[in-house]
């Protein structure tokens, strides 16, 4: 066994004959159909992950348009009537002066998402192309866009929240718009998105490299 | 034969895209048929954009300001802008696609803003809303229009009424301010629009609305008059001040009046006069309808103020026109002198003269002109005396064929008139000004001021001023004569007449005595007569006597009746009263007034002895002698009271004490009473009970355990019982010697003593029939109880133990209740001992206030006993377990 290094080949189950189970992390002889312990079917590698990443990843950016067009919040007060998007609003916040705000629901709204678009991408991209790529940095970038995906949700819950509390019918209400939907749908699908992914398939690259290595040696 | 067939490559084919899709691209294409969906419907959805200018755009925001029909949002304001060369505000508003068909050409559009105004505040709504434009167009599409003007204010013809619309055309004078209302007896019935300028400038036109149903009331014959403001007028009816409400005095109002029937029905935009005032709304009635007028003219030799243009012109009390010019005229060709006279132009109606058909002008000048050949004249005549106002009469006062009616003159014919009847108040009024001025006030004022002067003059006079002491110099005299020496004689001479008056009567006297004297037996025999009577009077005295014994002793028997002490004391003050009432003075008189009253009739018969009437001596004897047999038998009354007295007192002295002394044998049998009571008498027996008890308790547990306690414990309890008995025995013996004692004290006769054993037989009450005491036995009866239960209890549910210290308490209790009944018998013998000492030193008691003070001593010493006992009582009574627990 190899201790998991940076460029260290690190020993996969399917080179030791085995499958993992990818719900109970219990592992099988190589070709074992259904998990005797959970009942979960299993297959060494799920070649058809990437499109369901890649669907997922479409119906997201596709959710993630309208969430940035339309408007997020609509205010109604007794004088006025407000509608605001996101991006909107974070530059009607900065102009108030209150730039720690507009910095949270910026990165939380734009920047996020938008950089879990692009990395999503790029490892699924990364996988088709077969690119030259550490196992391990990909396995990284995988787990942050994995782990950071739900904080997008901050923005939905806000709004929810202000919807909910500022109802003073007639002197202020406060509404979600459309955008909230599609924005939320949007964090779904790309959460859903990077779920999809079979993770195993970075190390494939990986075997697959040595493979050639030692093709070229011998 | 056995060739194995050649090996087929297998070509693995690749998997159809079908078959290889995973189904959640599903998800992104349902994506994106939403999208797609959403954005066709939005699309198709969205209505058409129309352009509407405005003068400004106060208040409308892109995206904000809403388009509505009857208050219902029917779209929403996208743009707002400028049209060509900046001339007007273009608002560019996305209409719903609903009522996009119906805005055609008729549609008008306006800004909504709040307005105040005199007639209420309206648009409240868009303070905070913001305004809003509101559209109006009938229900009938006709085609969208996508260019619009935008109006000022609201249409006349709001949404969903219906009405008449007329122009109003307003003369000089009169104001049409927008928005007015149109007033019909009070209620609103229409509206005014903003009012133009006609073409020529001299007029103002103004739009206006009469809402359904009362557009009915709009004919050819309605006249329109302002009711702006106020008006007052001072004509020819008096001051008129009218205005129809506050609200159209500051913002204006229009009014009519359908003055005379028959009006046709009027088309809409049918241009209606307004008038300034109802009195020429009303009186144009005439100028429109009945056509052409007749001018004429009258010159009138008078030149008086009050005529006035729109002055009515009567005939025969009936109004046929009006004053409608005034002018000055010189004519010195004409009149032959430089006076300005008055030339009116007259407006006749011809269909007011009365005559038949439709009267032209002609018909009525060749009417006038017949009259005024028959005398008709124009005359000035006072309309109203108030005001000094005039009207113009025509009135038959010229001779027929005087004058004619001037056909010729120009302009109009002129007609003759005739000197003025005017009744001038301000002329009136100098009348009698005039009248005041032609007085002579001026002369009765010097005539005034000269008597004034004369009446000054005989006041200040010397001679006037002399009179008072003239007056006061008479009077002086007057008091010198009354003052004087003769007129004061005058009561001394009197006083002498009256001392000689004096004289005479006191000779007068002086005879009248001696006559008087004259008549002595007569007045002798009356002294006699006088005697006896007194004798009378003395014997009835003495019979009084009798009665005060038979009193006496009735007193003495109530006395008899009294308590001891009270009696004796009473006794004797009743004795020492008695002997008062015999000691008295006045009694002790009566028989020295007899003897007086003899001596008196002695010296009487030795004196009138010869002078007769011997028989009413005797008499008068005789009476006395009766009398003086009366008194002494009064007297021999007098010693049997003594002896009832005597015999009263030997009774007081040997009265028995036998009630106090039955009040102490009472006492003592409640004592005896108490001591044989019931539960006195049931202690032994409870006690007995109790022992039986004891013996079943013995019976039931075995005298292997504490039986010698139980035996000393029953022991205990007989020595209790056996001291009781005894104690009870010893109970009648005190009794016996509290008789004894009674019996010993009966026989005393002391008062003192009485008292004393009184207190004695009270105190020895006090014991007996005290609480502690009565309850003694219940007490005791009570212990032996709840001995009794307690051993019952320790019967049914014991142990050894329990049995043995039960034993040991009833042992305790016992030996406690002995105790006590020790103490009993010691008290009842310390009762016997006191009472016996008592009795001994009673009975060597005599009249001795020594012994009465031992006595006293004993029987505080009993009392003292008593309470000890009583104390006792109280003591087992308030705690019983006392007993039982030796404490
Ligand atoms: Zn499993």
């Amino acid at each position: 066994m190899e201790i998991a290094g940076n460029d260290a080949h690190v020993m996969t189950a399917r080179e030791a004959g085995l499958v993992g189970c990818r719900r109970c992390a219990r592992v099988w002889p190589l070709g074992t159909q259904v998990c005797g312990r959970c009942g979960n079917r299993m297959t060494s590698r799920d070649t058809r992950s990437l499109q369901r990443v890649w669907a997922w990843w479409l119906a997201g950016l596709m959710a993630y348009v309208p969430a940035n067009l339309y408007p997020m919040l609509r205010t109604r007060t007794l004088v006025s009537s407000q509608e605001d998007t996101i991006v909107g609003g974070a530059v009607e916040l900065a102009h108030h002066g209150s730039y720690g705000i507009a910095l949270v629901i910026i990165v939380a709204s734009v920047v996020i998402p938008l950089s879990k678009f692009m990395a999503i991408a790029y490892l699924a991209i990364s996988l088709q192309r077969g690119l030259k790529a550490s196992p391990h940095q990909r396995l990284g970038v995988y787990e942050i866009v994995e782990y950071i995906g739900r904080w997008s949700m901050i923005d939905v819950f806000v709004v929810a929240v202000l919807s909910s509390l500022v109802q003073l019918s007639g002197v202020a209400t406060i509404t979600p718009g459309p955008a909230s939907l599609t924005f939320a749908l949007s964090v779904i699908f790309t959460m859903l998105s990077a779920q999809a992914f079979d993770s195993r398939m970075f190390w494939d690259a990986q075997a697959e490299d040595r493979n050639q290595s030692k093709e070229q040696t011998t | 034969m056995s060739d194995t067939p050649p090996e087929v490559p297998i070509q693995t084919s690749r998997k159809s895209l079908w078959e290889r899709a995973s189904i959640v691209w599903l998800v992104p294409l349902a994506a994106l048929a939403i999208a797609l969906g959403v954005a066709w419907q939005s699309y198709s959805n969205q209505g058409p954009l129309i352009e509407i200018l405005f003068e400004n755009a106060s208040g409308i925001h892109a995206d904000e300001t809403e388009l509505r029909y009857r208050d219902v949002t029917v779209g929403v304001v996208e743009e707002v802008g400028f049209s060509e060369a900046l001339e007007k505000v273009r608002v560019s508003v996305r209409l719903s696609k609903a009522v996009a068909e119906y805005v055609d050409a008729d549609a008008a559009f306006w800004v909504v803003q709040p307005e105040v105004s005199a007639r209420g505040v309206s648009g409240l709504d868009t303070v905070l809303s913001g305004v809003y434009i509101e559209g109006f167009w009938d229900g009938e599409p006709g085609g969208l229009v996508y260019r619009f003007d935008g109006q000022e204010q609201a249409p006349l013809q709001q949404v969903g009424q219906t009405g008449l619309l007329i122009e109003l055309r307003s003369s000089a004078g009169t104001a049409l301010s927008a928005a007015s209302p149109i007033v019909f007896r009070g209620i609103e019935v229409g509206r005014l629009g903003k009012a133009r300028l006609s073409e020529d400038g001299t007029t103002a036109i103004a739009p206006a609305v009469i809402y359904a149903p009362h557009d009915k009331l709009i004919t050819t014959a309605t006249r329109f008059w302002d009711t702006s403001g106020f008006t007052f007028s001072l004509g020819a009816n008096g001051a008129e001040l009218d205005f129809s409400s506050i609200a159209s005095l500051i913002s204006g109002g229009v009014t009519f009046e359908t003055v005379v029937s028959g009006g046709e029905s009027v088309t809409p935009g049918t241009v209606f006069e307004v008038f300034e005032s109802e009195a020429s709304a009303r009186s144009s009635v005439f100028n429109v309808s009945d056509g052409q007028k007749l001018d004429i003219t009258v010159v009138f030799e008078d030149n008086v103020a009050g005529l006035s243009t729109g002055a009515p012109v009567e005939l025969g009390g009936v109004r046929i026109g009006e004053v409608v010019n005034l002018t000055g005229l010189i004519d010195e060709e004409r009149f032959g002198d430089n006076r300005v006279r008055l030339l009116t132009t007259l407006s006749i109606l011809p269909s007011r003269l009365g005559l038949q058909g439709a009267a032209g002008v002609d018909d009525a000048l060749a009417f006038l002109s017949d009259r005024v050949s028959d005398g008709l004249r124009a005359r000035l005549t006072t309309a109203s005396i108030l005001t000094g106002g005039l009207k113009i009469e025509l009135i038959d006062v010229g001779e027929p064929g005087e004058a004619e009616m001037g056909l010729a003159a120009v302009p109009f014919p002129r007609m003759p008139s005739a000197p003025g009847e005017i009744s001038d108040a301000a002329a009136t009024a100098e009348g009698v000004f005039q009248r005041i001025n032609d007085l002579p006030i001026e002369e009765l004022m010097t005539s005034a001021i000269g008597f004034l002067d004369n009446a000054s003059i005989l006041i200040s006079d010397g001679e006037l001023r002399r009179i008072p002491g003239e007056v006061a110099r008479l009077i002086g005299d007057a008091r010198g004569l009354v003052g004087s020496d003769e007129v004061q004689a005058v009561p001394g001479q009197i006083g002498a007449v009256l001392t000689d008056l004096q004289a005479a009567s006191a000779d007068l006297a002086a005879l009248t005595a001696q006559l008087e004297n004259q008549d002595a037996v007569t007045r002798l025999l009356e002294a006699v007569d006088a005697a006896g009577a007194a004798a009378a009077t003395a014997n009835t005295a003495m019979a009084g006597l009798p009665p005060l014994i038979t009193r006496l002793e009735s007193l003495g028997a109530k006395v008899e009746s009294l308590a001891l002490e009270s009696f004796v004391e009473d006794a004797s003050a009743l004795v020492r009263e008695a002997t008062v009432l015999i000691s008295n003075d006045s009694l002790a008189a009566v028989p020295e007034a007899l003897a007086g009253a003899l001596e008196e009739i002695d010296t009487a018969v030795a004196s009138y002895n010869a002078e007769g009437g011997t028989a009413r001596l005797l008499a008068a004897v005789d009476a006395a002698t009766v009398a003086a047999g009366e008194v002494d038998t009064a007297f021999e009354g007098m010693p049997g009271l003594i002896e009832e007295l005597d015999l009263l007192a030997a009774e007081i002295r040997n009265l028995p004490m036998e009630g106090l002394i039955a009040e102490a044998t009472e006492l003592a049998d409640a004592g005896t009473q108490l001591l044989g009571s019931d539960s006195m008498q049931a202690l032994p027996g409870a006690l007995s009970e109790a022992l039986v008890e004891l013996d079943a308790a013995l019976a039931e547990f075995n005298a292997g355990q504490g039986a010698t306690r139980l035996l000393q414990a029953v022991d205990a309890a007989a020595t209790a019982a056996g001291d009781v008995s005894a104690s009870v025995a010893g109970v009648p013996d005190l009794v016996d010697k509290i008789d004894a004692v009674a019996e010993s004290a009966r026989d005393l006769p002391l008062q003192e003593l009485v008292r004393n054993l009184d207190t004695l037989v009270t105190s020895a009450n006090a014991v007996v029939a005290t609480e502690g005491a009565q309850a003694l036995p219940a007490t005791l009866n009570d212990a032996l109880a709840e001995v009794e239960a307690v051993l019952s209890d320790l019967r049914q549910g014991g142990t050894v133990e329990n049995v043995n210290r039960t034993l040991a308490s009833a042992e305790q209790a016992a030996g406690a209740i002995a105790q006590a009944s020790l103490d009993l018998p010691a008290i009842v013998d310390r009762v016997s001992a006191v009472l016996n000492q008592a009795n001994s030193t009673l009975s060597s008691l005599d009249d001795n206030s020594e012994l009465n003070r031992e006595a006293r001593a004993a029987l505080r010493e009993l009392a003292r006993a008593a309470d000890a006992i009583q104390s006792l009582a109280r003591t087992i009574e308030r705690r019983p377990n006392s007993i039982i627990l030796g404490r």
